[in-house]
């Protein structure tokens, strides 16, 4: 029977048998193209319009993106009950009898930064004369500024006038983030004071805080 | 006559008839077919000839601190590298590289030219140390830029080598790219823990930065 076949094949059958052929190669051939420019597709994107003609372009992006966030610098003065809270704004400070003309206050840092350097404000209604009001605060010792009470410092610091009546300071002393740093006002002659209202304001600036600079990873 | 014999004598007439028609049919055949008749020849290779499709490929990867290790707390002033290296993992080689960057957070970080984060590119001829941030070899400068200005313009990375011409980053080569992102130094003031306006302070940016490599010069081959 399969000689039987072969016998019935026409002339033009072989022609159509390489033609069939040459078509599959083709298929084939183009089929492998497409396979190439498939995967040549993922990783192309465009065709180039550039000067050059069009073209092939290949691109690639990190796929977690990379996250830069900046850090604050911040500074506010606050009751001691206000710690660790993020109160801002300007503190105001009475002394009364009620506080002996002596209250403890906190500069805290509620920044990302620590700072080193910043600037004190006080304003109130006395100036520098017979009723006004200092701020002061301990240096060195060992207990991190912390006061026994107003007037005595704890772990052998030494009580430091900052500001003397009305007026602004520039206190170098390092407040880490997070932390709060302790600082008193009193009015100049205590137990026998007039009452008053004063303002305290913080600033700081870039060039008050610590920071990392250059670094390589 | 009778039938039969009627029968008889048609009989060879019809014959004749038929085998005049087949002829004159035939012979028209004949001459038509002539007219049409042609001779082909076609030739083709046995063995079918193979042509593949060149591939261009950038695979990025990071080196160490790279483009998925956070950059936190930057400060004006303050410079992070981050390490990448790029591999062009096609068969066909590659030029014009190009950096370009989006954001998907958008803020003063990449819309201010002037005060939003800027981007230095340097290549290193091998592989970076990233915990020393030293390069082993040779470094070129690719250039600096803003942020913002990559965002909107593509930055030509000139990487080496530069030869052949047309082909700067081979096929199989690794480039190896430190990036110095930089806040740059200002000066802000913040009064009672609040923040100026307008600043840099407690902004972020989500960054993805997107390398893009055009094949080499089209080729016109005589072997």
């Amino acid at each position: 029977m399969d000689a039987d076949r072969d016998h019935a094949r026409r002339p033009h059958d072989d022609l159509l048998g390489a033609i069939g052929i040459a078509m599959k190669v083709r298929l084939h051939h183009i089929a492998r193209r497409l396979a190439a420019g498939a995967v040549a597709t993922i990783i192309v994107v465009t065709a180039h319009g550039s000067a050059q003609g069009a073209g092939l372009n290949a691109s690639s992006s990190n796929f977690l993106q990379l996250t830069v966030v900046t850090a604050t610098y911040r500074l506010s003065a606050v009751l001691p009950a206000q710690v660790a809270t993020n109160a801002i704004g300007p503190l105001n400070v009475t002394l009364n009898t009620a506080n002996s003309w002596g209250q403890l206050f906190y500069v805290q840092n509620i920044g990302d930064l620590d700072v080193s350097t910043f600037t004190l404000s006080h304003t109130g209604p006395y100036g520098n004369g017979a009723n006004r009001v200092d701020i002061a605060y301990c240096a060195g010792g060992t207990a991190n500024g912390a006061f026994l009470s107003i007037g005595v410092c704890a772990g052998g610091a030494s009580l430091t006038t900052a500001v003397q009546g009305k007026g602004t300071a520039v206190i170098s002393v390092t407040i880490p983030s997070g932390t709060a740093r302790a600082f008193q006002a009193t009015t100049r002659v205590r137990g026998n004071g007039q009452d008053t209202t004063d303002t305290i304001s913080v600033e700081v600036s870039t060039s008050g805080v610590i920071r990392r600079g250059t670094v390589s990873s | 006559m009778s039938a039969p014999a009627v029968a008889r004598s048609l009989g060879p007439t019809i014959g004749k008839i038929s085998i005049l028609t087949l002829a004159g049919v035939g012979g028209l055949a004949l001459v038509t077919s002539s007219v049409f008749a042609t001779l082909s020849a076609q030739a083709y290779n046995t063995s079918p000839t193979s042509v593949t499709a060149g591939t261009l490929s950038l695979i990025q990867a990071d080196n160490g601190s790279g483009f998925t290790t956070l950059i936190d707390k930057m400060a004006p002033g303050d410079v992070s590298y981050r390490y990448v290296k790029y591999t062009n993992n096609g068969n066909l080689d590659a030029q014009d590289l190009r950096l370009s960057l989006a954001d998907s957070v958008g803020s003063v970080l990449t819309t201010d030219a002037t005060r939003g984060l800027s981007v230095t590119v340097t290549q290193c001829s091998v592989a970076w140390t990233p915990a020393t941030g030293a390069c082993g070899g040779t470094t070129t400068a690719m250039g600096t830029t803003s942020a913002s200005t990559l965002k909107a313009t593509p930055m030509s990375l000139a990487v080496v080598p530069t030869l052949p011409a047309g082909s700067n980053i081979l096929a199989g080569q690794e480039v190896h790219l430190r990036f110095a992102i930089a806040l740059p130094d200002s000066t802000e003031t913040t009064v009672n823990g609040v923040l100026p306006a307008n600043t840099v302070q407690g902004k972020s940016a989500a960054l993805t930065w997107t390398l893009t490599a055009t094949m080499r010069d089209a080729r016109t081959t005589t072997s």
